[in-house]
């Protein structure tokens, strides 16, 4: 029975938080902190600390983890699932739309515009990140050293979080 | 099966090496999926982000659905979603046994405070490879400042911004793609054996048109850069994947 309430629980996160991210973070405090009282708020800040060090989006970790508090390996699956099933069923629906008429011309207009807009996203995101990841003077070098390694000699991402973790390690 | 399992494990890695959220996950799908597998064309990358964008969720499991249903239909969104969620699922759950209350890591967090200036760098670099596919005259760069300026100065949220521009759009270059009536290779196929046929010429008023189970042929074609042989005044339609890749 629990299962079914944090799978639904969480599957109602998931259907209205847009944007991802930290936009969820109100609506899984309300529903998981004042709502259902299944974490104290100093569980969930642990829980952002912690997603913000592993690897994922901060949604799905906070989701495994109070599924598993609540109900062991099967609440975690629960929940993780309601939280995803959302955007799921909405991205299928809206990708077959789209695979049917990106070839109109007005479809073609309409993301021609709508392309710049995705770039400024995520120009805006690197800017914000920007404020939370530099503390000190490693931090614009590491960032210079990446892009340079990024644009001009196409480092992998994944080797690039790697070395960066590894600098990380040494000097901190 | 082998796409499949391949698109499991292609989202799995970037699952895995996604820290910080959201659009850190960026970077790492515009390699794997554009560049090195090339399932998904730059531009069409970049539709994808935006219309992930104006859905609810993280836009990781968005990205990662839409790129699966792409390739594989429903199969495909169930092995990339998978994939895309299973590293933090696992990582989260270890940390939920193993430490009866979170602590603070001190190894996880130095390691995390050098991952945080390359996410930014990684960020930054898939914005500039992004903009270079997305922006191709003037009436682009304008909106894309004005959208910039509206998140940035004006804290708008991303929905409006992508619906506006996405309207703005439509206005400003629907010109351009008046050169699209003209027959295209794909739109010269028909229904039956070659499900091609260019569904778009007149969207609104033959909905019918439309046949089933055409999707993944167009996919097939217009994914790899050859979408438009229209010309005219249309030369921004045609971008190579490999212009930005490098």
């Amino acid at each position: 029975m629990m299962v079914l309430t944090l799978f639904l629980t969480f599957a109602k996160i998931g259907l209205f938080t847009f944007g991802g991210g930290y936009a969820m973070i109100p609506l899984i405090q309300k529903e998981i902190i004042e709502a259902h009282a299944w974490l104290t708020m100093k569980e969930f800040v642990d829980i952002i600390a912690v997603a913000e060090m592993t690897p994922g989006p901060v949604a799905v970790n906070s989701a495994t983890f109070v599924g598993y508090k609540l109900a062991g390996v099967p609440g975690a699956a629960a929940a993780t699932g309601g939280v995803i099933l959302p955007s799921f069923v909405i991205i299928v629906a809206f990708a077959t739309l789209f695979l049917r008429y990106k070839d109109a011309p007005a479809v073609k207009a309409v993301f021609k515009g709508l392309r710049p807009a995705v770039t400024a996203l995520i120009a805006a995101a690197a800017i914000s990140l920007v404020r939370a990841s530099f503390v000190d003077i490693a931090g614009p070098i590491i960032a210079v050293a990446v892009l340079v390694g990024m644009l001009r000699f196409d480092l992998h991402p994944i080797l690039a979080i790697v070395l960066a973790a590894v600098v990380g390690v040494v000097l901190y | 099966m082998r796409l499949l399992l391949q698109m499991f494990w292609s989202f799995f890695k970037i699952g895995a090496f996604t820290f910080g959220g959201g659009y850190a996950m960026v970077p790492l799908i515009q390699k794997e999926v554009v560049d090195t597998r090339k399932w998904v064309a730059g531009e069409e990358f970049i539709d994808m982000l935006g219309l992930a964008q104006t859905a609810p969720g993280p836009v990781a499991v968005n990205t990662s659905v839409f790129v699966g249903y792409k390739k594989a239909r429903f199969a495909g969104a169930v092995a990339a979603v998978v994939g895309a969620t299973l590293p933090s699922f696992l990582v989260i759950l270890a940390v939920a046994i193993f430490f009866s209350e979170i602590r603070h890591l001190p190894a996880a967090e130095a390691a995390f405070a050098g991952v945080r200036p390359a996410v930014v760098a990684l960020v930054a670099g898939a914005a500039y490879k992004i903009g270079r596919t997305a922006i191709r005259d003037l009436r682009g760069v304008a909106i894309g400042v004005v959208a910039l300026v509206a998140i940035t100065v004006f804290d708008i949220h991303p929905i409006p911004v992508i619906v506006g521009s996405a309207t703005i759009g439509y206005f400003v270059f629907r010109r351009d793609f008046k050169a699209g009536v003209k027959p295209e290779p794909q739109a010269s196929q028909n229904c039956g054996s070659l499900p091609d046929a260019d569904p778009g010429l007149n969207p609104s008023s033959n909905p019918d048109a439309v046949c089933p189970g055409r999707g993944r042929s167009i996919l097939e074609t217009s994914g790899s850069g050859s979408s438009s042989a229209a010309g005219g005044p249309s030369r921004v339609e045609n971008v190579d994947v490999e212009d930005q890749g490098r």
